[in-house]
């Protein structure tokens, strides 16, 4: 005999789909239900009992009512003007809902989440797993979230609205936005993040130490690491206030001078040593990174 | 321009919203501030009242519910206003960066020197003013993070609605069929396809079929420059907008313009804007957010 009770039912879009109808639908990756537009009742959509293995992101705001559930093994009550933010593969089950409640859901999923401006996926990142967001939200919070869920339901909903697309991506922008600044997870898991840079920070130390001699480009270094040269410049900026070309330019220099001073190395030579197409390209990458040429170096430094 | 005239809220000379301005009857605004300011893309709509101006020496009336886009490096003056108006400045990099990422093609002559004049329903209007107040509320908020990109995403609803809105319209015609328009105009949309790989007034002088002293003419007509001015600030724009994405090193750059070199690409950059390459790109190239 099997034992359902133990199963997850997998909450794929199509389900979601055939059990109650949708307030705005865009391209099944934006999806909102609520209880105003169709009489939908939350547990038409979760059923009360049944364990929902989450597919997508849920955001769930509570007009009216309550609700007591479990998120991840953890429970949560919420009442009326509550609002819960639920990130992707959560187990979510409701136990106990009040006789009446209404409520706006806000679902997206993954590929809403690449449709972001800018690097705010960065942010949506930290969103993980273990981490349930709920709160009860003051007059003003109340009123955002809600005035923007119908504005989008409309915008979604109207007809021969030509960059509806582009709309929608800027909608899920400010809303994404507004959780974040809401449950303050910007500040709370920023330590995790910072490690991840902070690793890739040591690991191209470590790649200048192995190929400054013969790699001057940033694209180079890169590739390396497998990130773009711009996300490299970035991390170097945070650790050093500098951008990732400067770094190299100034190591590269550093070698330089360790070559003429240590081993007395003439510039021809160190030109030739650190992979320099001609003599004057080096002086010229010299000057602009230290300041002086490399002759005038040597006669200051090494007297 | 309009900033001094009105009550302008802004955020770190990205964005700017201005509403409310005062008559500006009797002001003849100073030569000074007839030109929008080179690197910004501005937006005008009339809510109620009438305006005169002067845009690239075309006298434009603007009524009710007129809708007003004047991009880089274009010449407005104002001449005569009684009206309630909302103004919409916005950097022209970010809006670059912008129109990149939703994947909108801005087309050939939205770069510059140009305006385009609408007229909208009261309907339409609307839409686009609830769109403004929201921009200008963001850039009240206070937020722990993400301020620009809070801005930034309400442009993009803006953008979404202007875009939708102004498909289905035609553009007021306010053409100059005089020869010497035809000839500025002519040479726009020259200048928009070749300016990677032609910067000298000769190349575009004959392949108008006039002499370099003609174009010049017709350039100063509309912009108060001469052709090789025009010329070299279309191009440096266009490098400051590859420079601000900050996807492409100097060296990239200086290829992606057919320049002889790398040290030619940095004089001449350095002629047009005052600063260096490299320096404006540690200044002003886009960082990520903290």
């Amino acid at each position: 005999m099997t034992r359902n009770t133990n199963r997850y039912i997998e909450d794929t879009i199509d389900r979601a789909k055939s059990v109650a109808k949708s307030t705005a639908n865009f391209e099944d990756t934006i999806i909102l239900y609520d209880s105003q537009t169709h009489r939908t009742d939350i547990t038409s959509l979760y059923n009360l009992g049944k364990t929902y293995h989450l597919q997508d992101y849920l955001l769930l705001i509570l007009m009216h009512g309550n609700l007591k559930m479990q998120v991840n093994n953890k429970e949560i009550t919420l009442s009326t003007r509550s609002c819960i933010y639920i990130p992707a593969f959560s187990v979510m089950r409701i136990m106990i809902k009040s006789m009446e409640t209404q409520f706006l859901l806000y679902r997206f999923g993954k590929i809403a989440r690449t449709m972001s401006v800018n690097d705010l996926y960065m942010y949506d990142d930290r969103v993980s797993a273990e981490n349930v967001y709920y709160k009860k939200l003051n007059d003003q919070e109340y009123n955002y979230l809600k005035t923007h869920y119908d504005e989008l339901a409309e915008g979604i909903n109207t007809r021969e609205f030509k960059h509806r697309d582009i709309f929608v991506r800027s909608y899920n922008n400010i809303l994404r936005i507004f959780i974040t600044n809401l449950f303050e997870i910007d500040s709370e898991i920023k330590g995790d993040a910072i490690s991840r840079q902070e690793n890739l920070f040591r690991q191209f130390i470590e790649l200048l130490n192995q190929y400054a001699s013969k790699e001057r480009e940033v694209q180079f270094y890169a590739k390396q690491l497998d990130i773009t040269p711009k996300y490299l410049s970035t991390i170097t900026n945070t650790y050093s206030g500098k951008n990732a070309s400067t770094w190299i330019a100034e190591y590269v220099v550093t070698l330089a001078k360790q070559l003429m001073k240590e081993k007395h190395c003439k510039i021809q030579e160190v030109s030739v040593m650190l992979n320099f197409p001609s003599q004057s390209f080096f002086g010229r990458f010299f000057k602009r990174t230290a300041g002086i040429s490399p002759k005038r170096y040597m006669l200051t430094e090494l007297k | 321009m309009l900033d001094t005239y009105g009550d302008t809220y802004g955020y770190e000379d990205k964005f700017y919203c201005t509403d409310n301005i005062r008559h500006a009857a009797e002001a003849r605004i100073q030569k000074s501030d007839v030109t929008y300011n080179e690197n910004y893309r501005a937006v005008i709509i009339v809510q109620q009242g009438s305006m005169n101006v002067r845009v690239n020496n075309t006298l434009l009336k603007l009524k009710t519910n007129d809708y007003l886009a004047i991009l880089p490096y274009t010449n407005i003056e104002i001449l005569w206003s009684r009206c309630k108006l909302i103004s919409l400045k916005v950097s022209s990099y970010i809006m670059h960066d912008l129109y990149e990422q939703l994947g909108i093609d801005v087309g050939i002559r939205e770069g510059f020197f140009t305006y385009k004049h609408y007229h909208l329903t009261p309907r339409q209007a609307a839409i686009l003013t609830h769109d403004y107040e929201h921009i200008k509320q963001e850039i009240l908020t206070d937020y722990k993070s993400m301020k620009e990109y809070m801005i930034t995403a309400r442009l993009g609803v803006y953008i979404a609605h202007q875009f939708s809105i102004l498909s289905k319209l035609e553009p007021v015609s306010h053409d100059d069929n005089s020869e010497i328009g035809n000839i500025f105009n002519k040479f726009l949309t020259l200048l928009d396809q070749h300016y990677k790989q032609e910067r000298s007034v000769q190349y575009y002088a004959n392949e108008l079929n006039i002499q370099p002293k003609t174009l010049s003419t017709a350039t100063v007509r509309y912009t108060g420059k001469t052709a090789s001015r025009v010329i070299d600030e279309y191009v440096v724009m266009r490098i400051k907008i590859v420079l601000y994405n900050n996807r492409h090193n100097i060296k990239e750059v200086s290829d992606m313009f057919n320049f002889a070199s790398q040290s030619f690409f940095g004089r001449y950059f350095k002629r047009i804007v005052g600063c260096s390459p490299r320096k404006y790109v540690s200044t002003t190239s886009k960082k990520l957010s903290k």
